[in-house]
């Protein structure tokens, strides 16, 4: 595994192609909602090229690209969420997943069985039965995952109930996250109620301060996921400022920041999503009592 | 000079309200970074001796510039401290030289002109206003604040000079850790001088490292000094005014809460180290709405959002759910607030006045100054029109205003995203 002792060479990068004399094409959030981006240039390059830089970092380039283009031949453009998963201070735990969902330029036959055909030759655990309400499934993968040598577990995200499930091909459904998402400026009172009851944070000045730090306050939406051994907060839309922010605050690795930043303004017509996991610390008796111990960014192919 | 001291005598303002609120017609110019007193909180240390600020050619063809000057009725000249700076009298001149000017301002830490001298040129060469700054009502405080032993004494003679003299004296006191205590000390020191307003800047932190943020003062520890301080003013007929402190503390004296500044004529890359601010009510307080800026970025890294101090003034339609009455259909109206379109949500400026089930569907009305139109979303039916279709769902609006429709086309997509997030209607 490449760290940052390492440098890579470069990675050709890929570009935001945009049709000639056609208006300016939407880009997708990690909702899979449209927006146009901010500014464009010649030069714009995609945001998947994160992804790739950090496929690149674990050596599973080939294999990631390989199911990118098997996804991208089979279901077209902008149906892809990605998400880079950091264990906070632990730079090569790094995890990825990508999402699905059902949106109104999903192609026919738009179904976890089908996404799960074209991950093969990776082996996909978990079905959804055709009377469940979904609004989105899921697929992780690790280094190992990738590699085919384990199989890719799979979650289902239930329509309006902020709810998602674990799919397991022997076992039934576990209940995962609850997820709630409110406008940040007038939905702030419901962001407040639900970190106020998370049993992993304690009263104290700064957890607010910390799990909403103002810079990231400028989003479409925020949300408060609760987990099975965390919470989370999620921003939605935050530009590409605000993302260098946090990959330095949650201390990602240099080279991807690195790289990200001398790109900056290519990635500039982007909107990005962010996510970090917060976990209860008993032994932190004088502070808000909890740690960060996950960080995702989101983007769309 | 006589023309504009006339003009100030017979347009006096209430004297409890700021002359300047919203300084929509002020410039300020900054030049001549260099100082002799050294204020540990000063917002230019980092380009004190480094930046040239703006040159009189700048501001020359600023000056001439009818596009640039059009409705400037005050030129604020600052630095550093512009009275050390050789070509201030040019500076002055060229703001005179502008038509639409009737303030030129000084912004001085006023220790040069006590001997009455300087003073004099500057008014006779156009100045009218000066600005003072007074960060300690003793010479210990003033000492500790400015690095200077002897700046108190400095400061107050030129304090009485100016009050002695036909211009307006302002003065301003920026509150730190070092200061605050005293700030009604400071007013009843400056009152007898009959200062035209006194102005209270939290501190900004632009220059922004540790050393700055251990001068920062707790919103609640502050708060009773302030009130104090502005207390004084009331008393005294002195107009004071507020900055960067919220405003939901300041109780009766609210309305001196004003975060504005005038234009700026200054190196670009100033700019680069302003201070954010930000207010976790900021979506649901009217006073974040006008003008208030909450607090800064560094305060709330370092004491945190204040969530718990802060008073928000909610707008009725923004007060939290528990308080709103219960609704008919509470499951209809439940669903909706998970998608945060229920009843009173924020959308852009709009907020959503009602929603109900509607033929086969469901319908919002969305308000705005007293306009509305309503959006309808139905099952989706590839037979039927719609503004947008969803996975899900048609969208639809009816007649929207004329007079709102640029804002509608802008809240329509906000709409779309929240409703995008639901996959089912509870029909």
């Amino acid at each position: 595994m490449a760290t940052a002792a390492h440098p890579l060479p470069q990675l050709p990068l890929w570009p935001q192609h945009r049709p000639a004399h056609a208006p300016v094409a939407p880009h997708y959030d990690y909702c899979l909602l449209p927006y146009e981006p901010q500014t464009t240039t010649p030069d714009d390059l995609l945001s998947v090229n994160l992804l790739r830089w950090s496929w690149e970092a674990h050596g599973v380039l080939a294999e990631g690209e390989a199911l990118l283009k098997r996804l991208r031949e089979g279901l077209g453009a902008n149906q892809v969420v990605w998400g880079i998963k950091q264990r906070d201070g632990q730079p090569d735990a790094t995890s990825w997943e990508l999402y699905f969902y059902r949106r109104p330029h999903n192609p026919p036959d738009f179904t976890l069985a089908r996404v799960t055909e074209l991950f093969k030759p990776l082996h996909v655990e978990g079905a959804i039965p055709a009377h469940w309400a979904w609004l989105m499934f899921s697929i992780e993968l690790d280094v190992y995952q990738l590699r085919g040598a384990r199989a890719c577990t799979s979650s289902v995200y239930l329509a309006s109930s902020g709810l998602s499930y674990k799919l397991r091909t022997d076992a039934p459904p576990e209940l995962e996250n609850h997820y709630l998402f409110r406008d940040p400026l007038a939905g702030i009172d419901d962001i407040l109620a639900r970190l106020r009851v998370s049993v992993h944070a304690r009263p104290h000045p700064l957890a607010l301060a910390r799990l909403l730090p103002p810079q990231l306050m400028r989003c479409l939406h925020l949300c408060v996921a609760n987990k099975r051994q965390a919470d989370a907060v999620y921003w939605s839309r935050v530009d590409v400022h605000q993302l260098e922010f946090f990959l330095q605050r949650h201390a990602w690795p240099e080279p991807l920041r690195a790289k990200l930043h001398a790109h900056l303004p290519q990635f500039a017509h982007l909107q990005w999503d962010l996510g970090a996991d917060f976990q209860s610390t008993p032994a932190d008796v004088d502070g808000p009592g909890f740690t960060f111990t996950k960080s995702g960014i989101y983007g769309s192919y | 000079m006589a023309r504009t001291s006339m003009r100030h005598a017979t347009a006096a303002p209430d004297p409890l309200v700021p002359l300047e609120r919203t300084m929509p017609h002020s410039v300020l110019v900054a030049f001549g970074f260099r100082c002799n007193l050294a204020c540990t909180f000063c917002m230019v240390e980092d380009v004190l001796g480094q930046r040239p600020g703006t040159d009189l050619a700048t501001f020359r063809a600023f000056a001439r510039d009818p596009q640039h000057t059009r409705g400037i009725r005050q030129i604020v000249l600052s630095g550093g401290e512009a009275t050390l700076e050789p070509e201030l009298l040019e500076y002055i001149a060229i703001a005179r030289s502008i038509p639409s000017v009737e303030h030129v301002r000084i912004q001085t830490n006023a220790t040069r002109l006590g001997s009455g001298a300087l003073l004099d040129e500057l008014i006779a060469a156009g100045a009218d206003e000066f600005f003072v700054s007074v960060h300690g009502a003793d010479e210990p405080t003033m000492a500790a604040i400015t690095q200077r032993p002897g700046a108190f004494a400095a400061v107050l003679a030129g304090l009485e000079a100016i009050a002695a003299s036909s211009a307006r004296l302002y003065t301003n006191t920026c509150t730190v850790q070092q200061n605050y205590r005293q700030l009604t000390d400071i007013v009843r020191l400056i009152a007898p001088l009959r200062p035209a307003g006194m102005d209270f800047w939290n501190l900004w932190p632009r220059v922004d490292h540790t050393a700055m943020r251990q001068q920062m003062v707790p919103v609640a520890e502050l708060q009773p000094y302030l009130l104090g301080a502005l207390d004084a003013c009331a008393d005294a007929r002195i107009a004071a005014t507020v900055k960067w402190f919220p405003r939901c503390l300041l109780g009766r004296h609210a309305n001196c809460q004003d975060d504005s500044q005038p234009t700026t004529l200054i190196d670009r890359d100033y700019w680069e180290a302003v201070p954010s601010y930000a207010c976790l009510w900021a979506g649901v307080c009217d006073h974040a709405r006008t003008g208030c800026s909450g607090l800064s970025h560094a305060y709330i890294e370092t004491f945190g959002w204040e969530e718990a101090t802060l008073r928000p003034q909610r707008h009725e339609a923004s007060a939290p759910a528990t308080t709103v009455a219960a609704a008919p259909d509470g499951a209809l109206q439940a669903w909706a607030a998970t998608l945060d379109l229920g009843v009173g949500a924020a959308l852009l400026d709009w907020r959503i006045a009602s929603v109900a089930r509607h033929q086969a569907g469901v319908r919002w009305l969305l308000t705005q100054n007293q306009q509305q139109f309503a959006v309808d979303v139905r099952p989706r039916d590839d037979r039927q029109p719609a503004w947008r279709r969803t996975a899900q769902f048609d969208v639809t609006h009816g007649q929207i205003p004329d007079a709102v429709r640029q804002d509608a086309t802008q809240v329509l997509p906000v709409f779309l995203a929240r409703i995008e997030l639901a996959t089912t209607l509870p029909l």
